[in-house]
Formats: structure tokens, C-alpha cells, sequence
């Protein structure tokens, strides 16, 4: 037998990445806000006798959809083959929820409805009475907690019996005025016939003019046939003597309200007091921006005075264990060649990448998850909203940097919850400009190498990087919307949810082993051939001249002007395919090909000191950093996600020109005022 | 009764929605998340630049921005 497909549907944050995780076993990343679900996931629920496969969609308020992320889940609802459809519910918010659960019921046959976060409604005093919701609705309702499992064996046994179930449900139908259900009732057979729709909503929507719908069959089947073309014209003739059409939304909205009245009881003032209280601090007009600096100030200081130990104690069993290698290496007459390829090279850029990245990240990660987990990053998106306004931009641009400063890629994905193609393009093409975990251990090792060595001050220097990263970002973003990609600012609807108390031990487990390993399990990866490539760069020589002395000096006059050099460039150039191995390039790049000085941070700034470095070079070095141009992953979900070429470009242009032009100007008033 | 946009709303106000001004997508987005004639919403937060101001309307906190929220027109209540 064929398995069955449940499509998993729902608002954005009601906690249907953490239900599809706890049914099917899989590991998809949650977080406390819109947008954590980009494009779909598919798995198979674990306890089903008959492999019922699950489709988790990313989160959308309503079938007519408004960004990319929302066009996914409509297409898929519209096109694709479901045998059913499980609405989930957030059960502090069910009245809205159930409006996008009533357009579900009008396009899929099956539909379930899962109310989520019992454990959340009872904590407010909303009370739910299920039996009333299922007569109300005529769909089946399970109540249910994904995050402590509370109803889930209810939940798996009724998908079961909803899949079993043949024949048509008793989903009562929304009210609509008579002249539309009549319409409606007369085109339903020609759309089924030409297009095999399910359900009344897709006739609905072209009724209405939701062009973005219509939008998408034409895309998908070409245009109307006349016959259909001709009928359609018709219905909307006779009801555009009335305001009918325009009810059609207003009416599931009436319906939501009605079918929540004779079921639930609460108190939504009541259920926000805590809130209240909380969201007058952080988001006030006095301590909002403040406390959010503060508060970043923090992490970055508990990141910085954490990673030190761990890093300096890393880095001495990596050098104690070379040193076993490489006594190993003599003992077993090894070729010296290959010794001081795997020692030199590999070993020593593994370690160097492990005992400099590892540390901060795994401090960082779980702060960071857990102000993501406690619904805070939204309110970041509200406070700065203003600023991303004036750049002519969306200020969900804040969630999407906030997820760059976790990994480029993610970001650039992410930024499909932005709603207009334009905002979301320059949300894309700055993305790089907030540094990722790549460049962020990277550059703490570079500030407490030249700047510091004090935590408070070195946090201090790294929020203030932040908050450079984030005004560079508003203004290239004005730029952009002033010249290429020129437009007002579109809508702009952002929920704050609820905050939550964060399950923190959930939390520090899943940020490091899904985040902090996985993206150091990348960067070994690639720290293993780069380090093979960079022995022989600057081992082989043609002519007296190794590679990379080569590339070196054809960068250097370059390098010079904007107050780098020829190796520190080589090391950007090199480390396309990573961030995070730059370091280790320029510090080979130094040593001659050597390795044998990278050790500990204070050495390697004894080394870079010793080749003419000054604070005037690591300052450009650091800025440099920050703007150059986003990594081969990056760079490629960029091209994934635009298809376009002159967003791929522009990726790599706009930071390039941006900090070459920062570099430059730190240079030459630097020559001037010396 | 005078109508009042909602992005004149002072934090806990609450006003009775009148009618909607907007038109097409933006209008379809906020009536379904709610936004439609006869719904009591109250002005819950303002931002640091007071633009955005996020609304609680049928048990969920939405921020929009001014020149959205302003094609929201409403009665206030006491």
C-alpha cells in the first residue's frame, strides 16, 4: 500500500516544527517566532502502522499568500496531493488561528485540528471545551503540548482513524451570502473538472480577486479557458451589484469568532499582564535600544571571558598532541615531506579552527537560542523597525541578520519571510554584512590579539562592531533602495508572540549538538583540504617563488592601499570557501609557510607584529572582515534563491566596494593624522 | 461618532473598527489576521520610534506600521 501524505499547516509559531520533530524523530530547528520553517520537511511518523508520511509547511496567516515562504505552502495545498491536512492551533490564539484552519477545510478534504500549547492556555486561565469545538467545526479536534508530549498518543491515533475514514466530512461550512455560495456552487464543477480542485476555496478566491492565487494557476496551467473565463465573468457581473464579494473574508473571520464563542472561555487582557509588564521595559521609548545593547553587550562578554580558558586549554592538547604525531611520524621513518604536510598543514589548520572557533561558538549558540526560544527577537525587529523604514527596507530585516549572525546561508534563506521581492533582495544582498559564526570567533580572536585583552572592553568593542554591522547595514540598504533597487516600503505585519519560558537544558543540548557541531563539523571539513591547499601554496614554488608568495605580491600594492597587505588579502582570497580559516592563511602566509608559530592567540600576534603589523592593519584587517564578500556557501544560496545574476553579483560587489572604500578611508586618515 | 485611525490609538486605548481603507492585498492580509468591522482592538505597544504600534486584536499581539495602520479606521471606546 501506498503511504499517505498529511500535510502539517498552520500560523507562523504555533510549534509545528516541534510537533513534526517529535512525531516523525527528525531535527528541524525551532526558535519563539515567524519564519523558522522556510521551504518544506518531510518525515515519516515513527508509531504509524502505515508509514504516514508528514509534510511540515512553513508557516502562513492565510492561504492568500503574501511572501515567498507563504506562496510555498499555498502551492502546495493547491497543487499537490494531500490526503489530508492537520491544521495546528496555537490554543492562546485560537480564534485567529482558526481562520486559516477554515480556508484549509475549504480546499482539503481531510482536515484535523490540532490545538497546541494546552500547557501555555491553562497557565492563562483559557479554558477549551473540545466537544463543543468539534460539533461547532463538524472536523475532528485534538488538544495537545508538543513541547512536553502531552496528547500525542491521541494525536497519532486520530491522523490514523482520520486517514481510514472514507467518505466526505461533516465540516460545517462557512456562512457566506447567499448570492457568493450560489456563484460559488455553480462554477465549483467547472473548476473541479478543468483543474481538479478539492475544495470551494480556490473558486472563492477567484471570486473575490485574490489575484496572487489566480496568480498561480495561471502559472501553473496557463490561462482560464474561455468557457471558464466567460462563467467566471458572469457570477462576478451579477454579484459586483452588491458588496457580497467583498465578505468573503470578513465571513470566516465572523465564523472563527462565532465557533470560538460557544467554546472557549477566556480573558486575552488577562493572559497578556505578564507580558505587559515585560514589553513596557523592552520595548519602552526610555530602555528599549538600551537594554537590547546591554543585553547584547552581555552575551558577547560572557562569549568573550568564557572562550579564553577553553581556547588557550584547546590549543595546548592540540600542540601536545602534533608533538605526539609527530614523534610518531619519526618513529615510523614517514617521508618528511608528508610529515610536514599532515603536521604543518592539516594539523595545525584543524586545530587552529577547533581551538579558536569551537569555545566562543558553543558560549554564543545557547544565548543566543535562548533569546530566540523566549520570543525576544521579534521584539529587536519592532524596536529597530523604524530605522529599516527610513532605508527603505522591512524590518523583519532584523530577524533575517539576526539569523546571519548564526550562519549566511540561513539568513539569505530566511529572508524569504520578507514580503515584497524588492525588501527582500536587499535583506539578501546586505546579509553579509552582520558577521556570521565564521567571522564572529574570528573576530574576537583578532580584538583580544590587538585591541585587548580586557573582557568587559572587548565586549564592549564587539557590540560596538554589532551596531556598526547593523547602521553599515541601513545605510547600504538606503542605498540600494535609492538606486538599484528603487521602491517604497511595502505592508508590514509582524506578530510579537507570547513570551515563553525557555526549556533551557533543551536548549544548551540542541543549540550545541545541532548548531554548534554541525557548523564545526563544516568547518573542519573544509579546514582539512584547505589545509592540504595552503601547505602546497606556500611549499611549491615556481621560479624561487611559492604560490602563495606569488599571490602575495601580485595583492600587495593593493593590499597597501587599503592599509592590509598582500598576505592578509591572500588570506581572504583563499578562504572563500570558509571564513573561518583566513586566520590561519594570513598566519601561514607570515611564517613563511611554517605553521610552527601558530599556537596560542598571544603568539600569533607576536607573529603578526613581527611582519609590520600595527593597530592600524588589524583595525582594517577587522573591517575587512566584516565587509568583503559573503563564503562559496553563501554565494551559492544567494543564486539558489534569487536566480538572479545581478543579485549574485551585487552580493558580492556591495561589501567588496563597501569595505574597500571603509579600509581606505581608515588609511588615509590614518597617513594624515598620524 | 468621529472615526479614529488606529495609528493615532495611545498605548491601552481601545476602539471599535468602523470600516477598512485599505484596498487588494494589504486589506485581504489584515482581515485575515483579523482586522475587520465590529472588532475591538487595543493598542498594547509602541515602539521606540513609535512607529510601529502592534495591536492586540482577537488574542494575538500584531505590530504594523503607521501608514499601514492608518487605513484601519475605528470608534473609540471607553
Amino acid at each position: 500500500m501506498n503511504s499517505q501524505k498529511i500535510a502539517l499547516v498552520g500560523n507562523p509559531n504555533v510549534g509545528k516544527s516541534t510537533l513534526f520533530n517529535y512525531l516523525t524523530g527528525m531535527k528541524q530547528h525551532t526558535g519563539n517566532w515567524s519564519g523558522k520553517t522556510v521551504g518544506t520537511a518531510e518525515g515519516i511518523i515513527r508509531k504509524s502502522k502505515n508509514k504516514i508520511k508528514l509534510v511540515d509547511l512553513p508557516g502562513t496567516y492565510s492561504l492568500a499568500a503574501d511572501s515567498a515562504e507563504e506562496e510555498v505552502t499555498r502551492d502546495c495545498l493547491l497543487f499537490e496531493n494531500f490526503d489530508a491536512a492537520a491544521v495546528v492551533c496555537d490554543a492562546c490564539c485560537l480564534e485567529r488561528n482558526l481562520i486559516l484552519a477554515l480556508q484549509t477545510a475549504e480546499l482539503v478534504p481531510k482536515v484535523l485540528i490540532i490545538v497546541n500549547m494546552m500547557d501555555d492556555a491553562r497557565k492563562k486561565g483559557i479554558e477549551i471545551n473540545f466537544s463543543k469545538l468539534e460539533k461547532a467545526m463538524g472536523l475532528p479536534v485534538v488538544g495537545i503540548s508538543a513541547s512536553t508530549g502531552e496528547g500525542m498518543e491521541k494525536l497519532e491515533k486520530a491522523m490514523e482513524k482520520l486517514l481510514e475514514h472514507s467518505g466526505a466530512q461533516t465540516f460545517v461550512p462557512v456562512r457566506y451570502p447567499k448570492g457568493v455560495k450560489e456563484s460559488a456552487e455553480r462554477l465549483f464543477p467547472l473548476f473541479k473538472e478543468r483543474y481538479g480542485v478539492k475544495g470551494i476555496y480556490p473558486v472563492l478566491a477567484f471570486l473575490e480577486g485574490e489575484h496572487k492565487t489566480s496568480a498561480a494557476f495561471k502559472s501553473r496551467f496557463g490561462n482560464l479557458e474561455k468557457e471558464l473565463e466567460i462563467a467566471l465573468e458572469k457570477e462576478k457581473s451579477i454579484l459586483s451589484q452588491t458588496a457580497d464579494l467583498k465578505r468573503i473574508s470578513v465571513c470566516r473571520v465572523l465564523r472563527a469568532e462565532e465557533i470560538c464563542l460557544s467554546a472557549l472561555s477566556l480573558d486575552p487582557e488577562k493572559a497578556l499582564k505578564k507580558d505587559d509588564v515585560l514589553d513596557s521595559v523592552l520595548t519602552g521609548k526610555t530602555f528599549g535600544i538600551p537594554l537590547m545593547l546591554i543585553l547584547f553587550a552581555f552575551i558577547f562578554w560572557l562569549t568573550v571571558s568564557g572562550a579564553n580558558y577553553p581556547s588557550a586549554l584547546l590549543s595546548d592538547v592540540f600542540s601536545k598532541i602534533g608533538i605526539w604525531f609527530e614523534s610518531l611520524f619519526e618513529k615510523l621513518e614517514a617521508p618528511p615531506v608528508l610529515t610536514s604536510l599532515l603536521l604543518d598543514g592539516v594539523w595545525k589548520v584543524l586545530s587552529w579552527v577547533v581551538a579558536v572557533m569551537l569555545p566562543p561558538m558553543a558560549i554564543f549558540f545557547p544565548l543566543f537560542t535562548l533569546l530566540e526560544d523566549v520570543g525576544y527577537l521579534p521584539r529587536v525587529a519592532f524596536n529597530l523597525d523604524k530605522g529599516f523604514k527610513a532605508s527603505g527596507a522591512c524590518g523583519k530585516q532584523a530577524l533575517t541578520m539576526c539569523m546571519g549572525i548564526g550562519c549566511g546561508a540561513v539568513g539569505v534563506t530566511g529572508a524569504r519571510i520578507i514580503d515584497s521581492p524588492r525588501e527582500r533582495a536587499i535583506a539578501i544582498i546586505t546579509n553579509s554584512f552582520v558577521p556570521c559564526n565564521g567571522r564572529l570567533p574570528a573576530l574576537i580572536a583578532l580584538t583580544s590579539m590587538f585591541f585587548t585583552d580586557s573582557p568587559v572592553l572587548g565586549a564592549f568593542i564587539m557590540t560596538a562592531v554589532l551596531v556598526f554591522c547593523v547602521l553599515t547595514t541601513l545605510l547600504i540598504s538606503k542605498i540600494l533602495s535609492k538606486t538599484v533597487l528603487k521602491g517604497t516600503p511595502s505592508a508590514f505585519t509582524l506578530e510579537l508572540p507570547p513570551y515563553r519560558m525557555p526549556k533551557i537544558g533543551k536548549v544548551i543540548v540542541r543549540s550545541v549538538l545541532d548548531r554548534t557541531l554541525k557548523i564545526l563539523g563544516r568547518a573542519v571539513a573544509v579546514a582539512v583540504p584547505a589545509g592540504i591547499i595552503i601547505w602546497l601554496c606556500s611549499n611549491f614554488s615556481f621560479g624561487g617563488k611559492t604560490l602563495l608568495e606569488m599571490l602575495s605580491a601580485f595583492l600587495d600594492p593593493f593590499g597597501k592601499i587599503i592599509g592590509m597587505d598582500g598576505k592578509v588579502l591572500s588570506g581572504f582570497v583563499l578562504s572563500f570557501p570558509a571564513n573561518e580559516i583566513a586566520l590561519p592563511i594570513m598566519a601561514m602566509a607570515y611564517s613563511g609557510g611554517e605553521l610552527s608559530q601558530l599556537g596560542t592567540l598571544s603568539e600569533t600576534a607576536a607573529l603578526f607584529f613581527a611582519n609590520g603589523f600595527t593597530k592600524i592593519t588589524a583595525l582594517c584587517t577587522a573591517v575587512f572582515f566584516l565587509f568583503h564578500w559573503p563564503c562559496a556557501t553563501t554565494l551559492l544560496t544567494v543564486w539558489k534563491e534569487t536566480k538572479s545574476a545581478k543579485y549574485t553579483a551585487l552580493s558580492v560587489l556591495v561589501p567588496l566596494i563597501t569595505g574597500t572604500l571603509f579600509c581606505f578611508i581608515i588609511n588615509i586618515v590614518s597617513k594624515l593624522f598620524p | 461618532m468621529r472615526e479614529t485611525p488606529l495609528c493615532d490609538m495611545k498605548k491601552g486605548e481601545y476602539v471599535m473598527i468602523k470600516r477598512l481603507a485599505a484596498e487588494n492585498t494589504l486589506r485581504r492580509r489584515l482581515e485575515d489576521m483579523g482586522f475587520i468591522e465590529g472588532t475591538k482592538v487595543r493598542c498594547v505597544r509602541i515602539s521606540p520610534a513609535k512607529d510601529p504600534k502592534a495591536f492586540l486584536v482577537r488574542g494575538a499581539v500584531i505590530a504594523l506600521r503607521n501608514e499601514d495602520s492608518k487605513t484601519i479606521l475605528g470608534v473609540k471606546l471607553p
